[in-house]
């Protein structure tokens, strides 16, 4: 079961995320959102997948679901949709703190 | 350091786009920024203390934070920062960008990058400088190849009428061309060279070759679209030198090329240049552009094509061994060509390319599970296969869902009801017309039209319309034509306004539907119709009914296909009469796709939209009968076509019920991915079965009730397609209907 924690990890803190946004009214979620994530998860996989060909960085593969060549882990794309939806909540979370229209549109 | 240096520049051009954009000034950006390098600093530390994560020393600075590397925090810096100006971007102001990136051709994307990669992995190893060739190939080298021929060739393709808005002409107008050019020079010039870097100087070498190819293709004086022979070779060139490259990228010798394939591929792709060019011999001559159909001829050209496709196949042959099964998956296509050879060319040539295309799939198919297996990717059981298989296609129907019913919001515009129409068609309909009447707002005209009537829905109608409205008998129906079309064609005859809408007896409509159905015809015309909501109130019903609401999202596709929904049909009056409406499909038993196959063909924008919120229909009494229908429709709405209604068929039962077989099988064989990808399509069906039936207001519990819904569906159908077969005419509600008309 090991190899599921990291996965568990990444959608228990999405969830987090999910609910922060929906408790504090930030209204990440739409459009732009998916527009984010659409042009910047394939960036990153992509210098992931030179960095892990390179041998840059490694993925252990006893504690990740399946790794794909050249040494993606499979939990990496979701990851890095974590982390685009948390970069837009935290910024539209620090507009909202500082009262500029950072954070809104 | 190479990471350190890596992390480096992902950080100066994040924060350079942000800057771009105006971020750096906003305090938020830094807060945000500030955020998130906190959390980064923790979380990664646990994953890189856990193991998950571990770096190769002579490739980071070594200084770290904690057990973090410092390189970690700027690639997190990096991604912040392009995912908040991302988000931040002003899109409208980049409609620019999104005309190169159609002009890059999406749809061939695949045809380039698949080569590099596959080839690349079948001789070497996949490298960085093989990854990076494969993106190189998928976009950057497109926008290079379209791009240049739509610098030259706008006008021509413009005015090609194959080639006019299809995917294959020509998209950035004359006026952009500046912005065109230094697109591809900025996309191209710097990734080749870094590839070349990567690849060193024998890759260098080829993508300079590739790239050179594919300008001469358009760019004068070489211009070899326009030399016979040379032409064919040159486009095949296009897609065999990126697979050639792929494995020079991934570090293959030059003695250890697989050129016999290599070979193969340039014929193959030189027949299926020649093949395609036969179709554009008039328009070419006519345009006075140069072709190998044109100067060889149209039948000489089919013959070149025949005898390249045949040595393409006999040299893959002569490898033997798993490579024969290739060979015969190639085998068609000589035969393809040779249809061209007798009757008329070109009108042949413009059948067979559609052979081509669809014949691309099943070759395509074959060939890759050639390579799958030389690939020892057998390593991968069937079980994992079949599990992670269903599971995609459950995620890309839920895909499908989310993004029509974002695209199916109407846009509320009022039309008068005075301007509306309501042909309501009737035969026995004594039971459910009361209700469709009343449903109706008092100002529209409503014509109710009794198509002999054995029961008393003439009575029922006039009594419930009072004297609003009009109820008239069909009167003799004539010879040749259906009892619905005539008695639909009956009604839009007297009907006096300007938009038509044809209502079935069963269909019961909201408050809005009337004016969000004018509101759409009123937008460009056309022939649109809706997909209201089925009612159902048995048991039997809400087990087996839900299959329908699914099969509409499985089959959203089809809705870019000439296709409408009878029950709630929109049109307007004069471009119904102009194109002769039931008149012109009066013999048919599917009246609604006929329909909107004419409009069609009449260059008529035909849509089907969401309906569920709009209005109710009510097939069926009972499961029966909607066992009946099923077994009734399915097999002429697959086009008579026996491939077609199969696969049909095993898509949808891999979609909807696989996922479930899988996962029983996976528990029982303790194949743990197959048990998780069963497990993802599972989830995923839950969740695509419970949006579906909150939008078709159904009882959530129906959910329970799915593999017997699928497994009751997928027999009708199969009942349908063995009906068809045997060539049983279809029976409706006890009568038989007329035949396919043709």
């Amino acid at each position: 079961m090991t190899r599921y924690i990291y996965l568990a990890s990444i959608l228990f803190s999405a969830a987090g995320i999910l609910f922060l946004d929906r408790r504090f009214r930030l209204g990440a979620f739409g459009p732009r959102l998916v527009r984010a994530i659409a042009l910047t998860v394939p960036v990153f996989l992509v210098i992931d997948a030179v960095g892990a060909a390179r041998g840059w960085f490694r993925s252990d593969p006893h504690l990740s679901v399946t790794i794909f060549p050249p040494g993606i882990s499979f939990e990496e794309p979701f990851l890095l949709t974590f982390l685009v939806v948390l970069s837009v909540v935290l910024w539209r979370g620090a507009g909202r703190l500082l009262g500029a229209p950072g954070g809104r549109q | 350091m190479e990471y350190t240096l890596a992390a480096s520049a992902a950080v100066l051009v994040g924060v350079s786009l942000a800057g771009l954009h105006g971020l750096l000034a906003r305090r938020a950006y830094w807060y945000g920024l500030a955020a998130f390098a906190a959390l980064t600093v923790v979380s990664d530390s646990v994953l890189v203390s856990n193991g998950i994560f571990t770096f190769g020393g002579r490739f980071i600075s070594g200084i770290r934070i904690g057990p973090m590397p410092i390189e970690d925090l700027l690639y997190g810096a990096a991604l912040y920062s392009l995912a908040v100006t991302v988000h931040e971007w002003n899109w409208n102001a980049l409609r620019k960008l999104s005309e190169l990136f159609r002009a890059s051709r999406p749809f061939s994307w695949v045809n380039t990058a698949l080569p590099c990669l596959a080839c690349g992995i079948a001789v070497g190893r996949p490298t960085a400088a093989l990854i990076a060739g494969t993106v190189y190939f998928l976009a950057p080298y497109n926008l290079l190849l379209y791009g240049a021929n739509d610098a030259f060739d706008y006008e021509s393709d413009r005015r090609n009428p194959r080639k006019n808005g299809a995917v294959e002409g020509g998209l950035v107008p004359p006026d952009r061309r500046a912005l065109l050019w230094s697109a591809i020079a900025v996309t191209n010039i710097p990734f080749l060279a870094f590839l070349a870097w990567l690849g060193g100087p024998v890759a260098g070498i080829a993508l300079a070759a590739t790239a050179a190819v594919a300008l001469v293709y358009s760019v004068p004086p070489l211009r070899t679209k326009e030399v016979p022979g040379l032409d064919a070779l040159t486009s095949s060139l296009h897609f065999v030198l990126p697979c050639a490259t792929g494995a020079l990228l991934a570090g293959a010798a030059i003695g250890a090329m697989p050129w016999r394939y290599l070979v193969a591929f340039l014929l193959w792709g030189a027949a299926s240049q020649a093949l395609g060019a036969i179709q554009d011999v008039k328009f070419d001559r006519e345009a006075g552009i140069g072709s190998i159909a044109v100067s060889l001829g149209a039948r000489p050209t089919a013959l070149a094509s025949v005898i390249l496709y045949s040595g393409a196949a006999a040299i893959v042959a002569g490898a033997g061994g798993p490579a024969l099964v290739a060979a015969a998956a190639l085998l068609p296509y000589p035969l393809l060509a040779a249809s061209c050879l007798a009757g008329d060319a070109e009108l042949q040539a413009r059948r067979a390319w559609k052979g081509f295309l669809g014949m691309n799939l099943f070759s395509g198919f074959l060939i890759t599970q050639v390579l799958l297996r030389a690939w020892g990717v057998g390593r991968v059981t069937g079980l994992e296969l079949i599990a992670w298989g269903s599971a995609a296609g459950v995620f890309t129907l839920l895909a499908i869902f989310a993004t029509n019913r974002l695209r199916m919001r109407r846009r509320a515009t009022t039309v008068g009801w005075e301007r509306i129409s309501v042909i309501v068609p009737a035969h026995n309909e004594e039971a459910n017309i009361a209700a469709c009447l009343r449903s109706l707002p008092r100002d529209v005209e409503v014509i109710v039209v009794d198509d002999g009537s054995t029961d008393r829905t003439m009575s029922a109608a006039a009594r419930t319309l009072g004297p609003l409205g009009r109820v008239v008998p069909a009167g003799q129906r004539p010879d040749g034509w259906t009892g619905k079309c005539w008695a639909a064609w009956r009604g839009a005859m007297l009907a006096s306004r300007e938009i038509l809408v044809f209502l079935d007896a069963d269909t019961e409509l909201g408050d809005k539907a009337l004016e969000a159905a004018a509101a759409e015809v009123a937008r460009g015309g056309g022939l649109i119709s809706f997909l209201t909501r089925y009612d159902m109130s048995t048991f039997a019903e809400r087990a087996v009914m839900p299959a329908f609401a699914l099969m509409q999202v499985a089959l959203w596709p089809l809705t870019l296909l000439p296709l409408a929904y009878g029950p709630f049909m929109v049109a307007r009056r004069t471009e119904y009469m102009e194109l002769g409406g039931h008149r012109t499909i009066r013999g048919s038993d599917q009246e609604d796709v006929d329909l909107a196959r004419l409009f069609a063909h009449a260059g008529r924008p035909v849509r089907m939209l969401h309906g569920a919120d709009l209005g109710s229909t009510r097939h069926y009494r009972s499961a029966r009968q909607v066992a009946a229908a099923w077994r009734r429709m399915y097999y002429a709405y697959s086009g008579h076509s026996l491939a077609i209604a199969l696969a049909g068929i095993a898509g949808l039962a891999m979609v909807f019920l696989v996922p479930a077989c899988a996962f029983v099988a996976a528990w029982i064989a303790e194949d743990q991915p197959a048990l998780l990808g069963a497990a993802v399509g599972l989830i995923g069906l839950l969740v695509l079965r419970g949006a579906v039936a909150i939008s078709e207001r159904q009882p959530l519990a129906t959910i329970a009730w799915h593999p017997i819904t699928w497994a009751a569906t997928l027999w009708a159908m199969g009942l349908s397609v063995a009906d068809g077969l045997r060539g049983r005419r279809p029976v409706w509600r006890g009568t038989e209907l007329a035949g396919q008309p043709q």
